[in-house]
């Protein structure tokens, strides 16, 4: 009988930073998440001080640099809500590294902030499929793994790019959008 | 001589003040003080995971919902903080393809009762509970500590928790 091989998946940590104080309502809000990605998603992580804020047509976003190619710097709480109107200078004093992060559809790439990025290996049986009653339309959670005490939210980033699908509609560009990473 | 069929349950005193009725023999553990493992973004009323004897439950907790409609608890964090509590129920069921599943309710209390079977009815739909697509069945608790006065809705509901965890 073939044993069952072990996966890595990439695992990203966000925590509750000074800007978040503002989005975060809640007095119960989660410190720290932790997404579990396939390691093919992540095309490169990079160190926050290369963001940079773009003016395009009058409005100023941020973004990065890498492997050629912009990517729109996304910046979310531990409770995945985005936060709005982030300078370059605050991300680079808040999180230490941007995951740039490719879906299936180029155009939705983006680069997430974040304190930690680390691999795991995992037993593909102990990734556990989020409870039907948890479940939300929205949600880019499609599942849990536990271990050591901590909670994992998996996910991928096909649905972290339609999670943020709204977002990134917004995000002006300048470069043409159909190359795809190398 | 008739003798009254009687039916002994657990009500249990939710978080946000509904109270549901289970049978004596759904009941797995009451834990107190257990941390929650926060889901983000899933359904306000079950946000959370627990960690009990090697499984991840589901938690449901409406403190942010109010069985008086206007007056939502997550609008009001004083009220909000007084009424949650950590006492956490844990409800084991048959689920798909028989196989026992649990349910976790964070409760304010737990109280043994014992129901008439003939109080069994069907119940008004004139308070929109957050549960009403799962409710079976529905009696009026009487109060232990006979507060006439109380004006409190004791409307204890009775569910499919099947159906609960499916939708």
């Amino acid at each position: 009988m073939k044993p069952i091989e072990s996966i890595r998946l990439a695992c990203i940590t966000i925590r509750t930073q000074r800007i978040h104080t503002k989005s975060i309502q809640k007095q119960q809000a989660p410190e720290k998440l932790s997404l579990l990605l396939p390691h093919a998603n992540v095309i490169t992580v990079e160190l926050t001080s290369s963001i940079e804020d773009r003016p395009i047509n009058g409005t100023t976003s941020i973004s990065l640099m890498a492997r050629n190619m912009l990517w729109p710097v996304v910046c979310l709480t531990p409770d995945l809500k985005i936060t709005h109107n982030v300078s370059s200078k605050l991300c680079t004093q808040d999180y230490r590294f941007a995951v740039c992060i490719n879906p299936t559809n180029p155009r939705y790439r983006f680069a997430l902030t974040c304190d930690q990025v680390t691999s795991i290996q995992c037993d593909p049986k102990a990734l556990l499929q989020l409870p039907t009653i948890m479940h939300t339309q929205q949600s880019p959670i499609m599942g849990t793994f536990y271990n050591d005490n901590a909670i994992h939210c998996v996910t991928d980033a096909d649905h972290l790019a339609k999670f943020l699908q709204q977002h990134l509609d917004n995000i002006p560009r300048t470069e043409d959008l159909s190359c795809e990473p190398h | 001589m008739r003798t009254a069929l009687t039916t002994d349950c657990w009500v249990l005193h939710l978080n946000g003040g509904y109270m549901l009725a289970i049978s004596i023999f759904q009941v797995a553990e009451l834990v107190n003080n257990t941390p929650r493992l926060s889901i983000p973004q899933a359904q306000p009323h079950c946000c959370y995971l627990i960690s009990w004897r090697n499984k991840l439950i589901p938690l449901v907790d409406y403190h942010n919902h109010s069985p008086n409609p206007g007056t939502d608890i997550g609008t009001n964090t004083s009220t909000d903080s007084s009424t949650a509590t950590d006492n956490i129920m844990i409800v084991k069921f048959l689920g798909e393809g028989e196989v026992t599943q649990y349910l976790a309710f964070a409760v304010t209390s737990v109280e043994k009762y014992t129901v008439n079977d003939s109080e069994f009815s069907t119940p008004h739909n004139q308070t929109p509970i957050p549960f009403s697509s799962s409710v079976i069945s529905a009696f009026d608790c009487v109060d232990m500590n006979n507060d006439k006065c109380s004006d409190k809705n004791n409307t204890t509901y009775i569910i499919d928790m099947k159906r609960l965890c499916s939708s």
